[in-house]
C-alpha cells in the first residue's frame, strides 16, 4: 500500500472530456448533484484592435480535473466535530458514516469542495481514492478512465520527483492552506493562483 | 437552497445569543431593582431565557443530516471549534437550567448569585466560541472579527430591548428617566447596553462584506455582492431605528406614544433587523478556491 497516495494531473494533455468525472459518478453510483471529481473550465482574455486595423487576442482556456487531494494538512479533518472525517494510515482522507452527523462543516472549510453532502444519506461523502480498487492493485476509476492519460496516481513523493513540484494554477486555492497532495504539469496559458484573468465557464458542472 | 439549509443556524445563533443577553442585562437590572414585584419580574426572565436557549439548541439539530449521531460531536474538542462550541453549549445549557430552576421560586435563593455568575460567564464564552466557529481562512467575509462583534451586538441589543419591552408594561417608572429616584432608574444601563450593541453592530457591518480577494470563487457566493451591500444597509437602518425608538421610549415625554408601545415597535424592528442580519451573515459565505 501507499504511504501517501496522490493524483498527478497533466494540464497540457487534458481535453476537458470529463470522462473522469462521469466514471467516478458511475462507479460509485453517486447522485447527480454529488461530484467527487469535477473538471473546471477556466477561460479568459479578450480581443483588441491593434495598429494597422488588425486584431490581436490573448484568449485562453484550460481544464483542471480536481477531486479530494488527501491533503497533508486536511482542514476538513481538523474541523470535523465527530472525527468521522479521518486520514488513515495510508494517507487517505475518508468519512466514517457511523460517526458523521451531516453538519457540513467540513464542506465549509475545504477550499477544494471535496466533501459533498448526500441528502439521501444525510451524511458527507467524498473521494476515498477508490480504496477498494487500490487494495486490488487497480487504478482509481478516474485515472483508469482518462482517455488522454492526463490523470495518474502514485506515491506523492515519487510523483513530485518524476514530474516536478510546479506551482498550482488558478482557480485552485493557495496550497499553503491545506498542503494538497496534488502534482500538476501546468499548461502554457496557466494563470497563477489568485489570478483574476479568467473565470469558471462551467459553474453549473461544479 | 443553502440559505434554507442554514435557517436552523440563523435561529439557533439568534435565540442562544438573545438568551445570554437577557440574563446578562437582567443581572445588571437586579442590582438596581428594590421593589419586590419588580425583582420577581426580572428574576422570571431567566426562565424565559432558558426556554429560548433550549429551543435554539433543539433547532440546531435541524442543521444536521443525521442528528442521531450527535453524541459523536464531542469527539474532536482538541482541534474542532465546532466540537468546542457544542461542549460549551452543553455547559451553558446546564447553567441556564440551574439558574431557571432557582429563579422559578418566588423567594431569592442562596445559590442564585453563583448560578447567575456562572451562567453569564459561560454564556459569554459560548458566544465567543460560536463566532470562532465561523472565522475560517477560506471564507474572506468571515475571516475578520465581524462575526464576533455582530454576535456580541445581538447579545446586548436583545437583552436590553427585551427587558425594556417587558418592564415598560409592568414598571414603566423603573425604566424611564424623569421623576425617579436616580439610584433606582434602569434607563441608563438599558440605553448603554443598547447603544453599545448598536456600535458593535455598526462596526461589524463594513467588515461583513466579502473582501474582493483575488482568489475568491464567486461561484460559491450565495447572493451578488451588490445585493448583499444593500441588504446590510437595510439591516443597519432597522437596528438603528429600533435603538432610536428605544432611546426615546426611555426618555419619557420625548416619544409621543407610550413607552410600552414604543418598546414593542422597537423590539419588532430589532427582531427584523437581527433576522435579516444573521441571514445575511450566512449569505455572505463565499469561499476561496474551487
Amino acid at each position: 500500500m501507499y504511504k501517501q497516495p496522490a493524483f498527478y494531473f497533466d494540464m497540457t494533455a487534458c481535453s476537458g472530456c470529463k470522462t473522469c468525472m462521469v466514471a467516478c459518478m458511475d462507479g460509485h453510483d453517486l447522485p447527480v448533484s454529488t461530484l467527487w471529481r469535477r473538471v473546471a473550465e477556466y477561460a479568459g482574455g479578450s480581443w483588441s484592435r491593434q495598429p494597422g486595423n488588425t486584431f490581436g487576442q490573448n484568449v485562453f482556456s484550460y481544464y483542471l480535473s480536481i477531486s479530494c487531494n488527501h491533503c497533508l494538512n486536511p482542514v476538513c479533518v481538523q474541523a470535523c466535530p465527530t472525527t468521522a472525517m479521518n486520514k488513515n494510515a495510508q494517507g487517505i482522507v475518508s468519512v466514517d458514516h457511523n460517526k458523521c452527523v451531516g453538519c457540513r462543516y467540513c464542506e465549509m472549510n475545504c477550499p477544494y469542495s471535496a466533501p459533498q453532502f448526500n441528502a439521501a444519506l444525510g451524511k458527507m461523502t467524498k473521494c476515498d481514492f477508490c480504496f477498494s480498487r487500490l487494495q486490488k492493485d487497480e487504478a482509481p476509476l478516474c485515472v483508469a478512465s482518462c482517455p488522454m492519460r492526463a490523470l495518474k496516481f502514485g506515491e506523492y513523493e515519487d510523483l513530485k520527483k518524476q514530474y516536478g513540484d510546479a506551482d498550482h494554477a488558478a482557480p485552485l486555492p493557495d496550497p499553503a492552506i491545506a498542503k494538497p497532495c496534488l502534482v500538476l504539469t501546468p499548461c502554457r496559458s496557466a494563470k497563477p493562483i489568485g489570478s483574476r484573468d479568467g473565470m469558471l465557464s462551467n459553474p453549473e458542472e461544479m | 437552497m443553502l440559505l434554507l439549509h442554514e435557517w436552523p443556524l440563523v435561529l439557533f445563533t439568534l435565540l442562544v445569543q438573545a438568551a445570554v443577553g437577557i440574563v446578562l442585562v437582567g443581572e445588571c437590572l437586579l442590582r438596581r431593582a428594590k421593589d419586590a414585584r419588580l425583582v420577581t419580574r426580572i428574576r422570571r426572565q431567566s426562565c424565559v431565557a432558558f426556554i429560548l436557549f433550549a429551543v435554539g439548541g433543539l433547532l440546531s439539530l435541524g442543521h444536521t443530516g443525521s442528528p442521531l449521531n450527535s453524541f459523536h460531536t464531542l469527539s474532536n474538542i482538541g482541534s474542532s471549534w465546532l466540537s468546542r462550541e457544542i461542549a460549551m453549549l452543553g455547559i451553558t445549557g446546564l447553567a441556564f437550567l440551574w439558574l431557571a430552576f432557582l429563579r422559578w421560586k418566588d423567594q431569592p435563593q442562596a445559590a442564585e448569585k453563583t448560578a447567575a455568575l456562572l451562567t453569564v460567564a459561560a454564556g459569554l464564552v459560548l458566544v465567543a466560541v460560536m463566532s470562532r466557529v465561523y472565522r475560517l481562512a477560506v471564507v474572506p467575509a468571515w475571516s475578520s472579527y465581524a462575526g464576533l462583534l455582530a454576535f456580541f451586538a445581538t447579545v446586548l441589543l436583545c437583552g436590553a430591548l427585551w427587558h425594556g419591552f417587558m418592564l415598560s408594561r409592568s414598571h414603566p417608572d423603573f425604566i424611564t428617566l424623569p421623576g425617579l429616584p436616580q439610584e433606582g432608574s434602569a434607563a441608563r444601563p438599558l440605553f448603554a447596553a443598547a447603544f453599545l450593541g448598536f456600535l458593535l453592530a455598526a462596526v461589524s457591518l463594513p467588515l461583513s462584506v466579502p473582501l474582493q480577494d483575488a482568489g475568491l470563487n464567486l461561484r460559491t457566493a450565495l447572493i451578488p455582492l451588490s445585493c448583499l451591500t444593500w441588504s446590510l444597509a437595510l439591516r443597519a437602518l432597522l437596528t438603528g431605528f429600533a435603538v432610536l425608538l428605544f432611546g426615546l421610549a426611555l426618555l419619557r415625554g420625548e416619544c409621543k406614544c407610550s413607552p410600552a408601545c414604543a418598546t414593542t415597535v422597537a423590539l419588532i424592528l430589532l427582531a427584523a433587523g437581527e433576522f435579516l442580519g444573521r441571514a445575511l451573515f450566512y449569505l455572505s459565505y463565499a469561499r476561496v478556491g474551487m
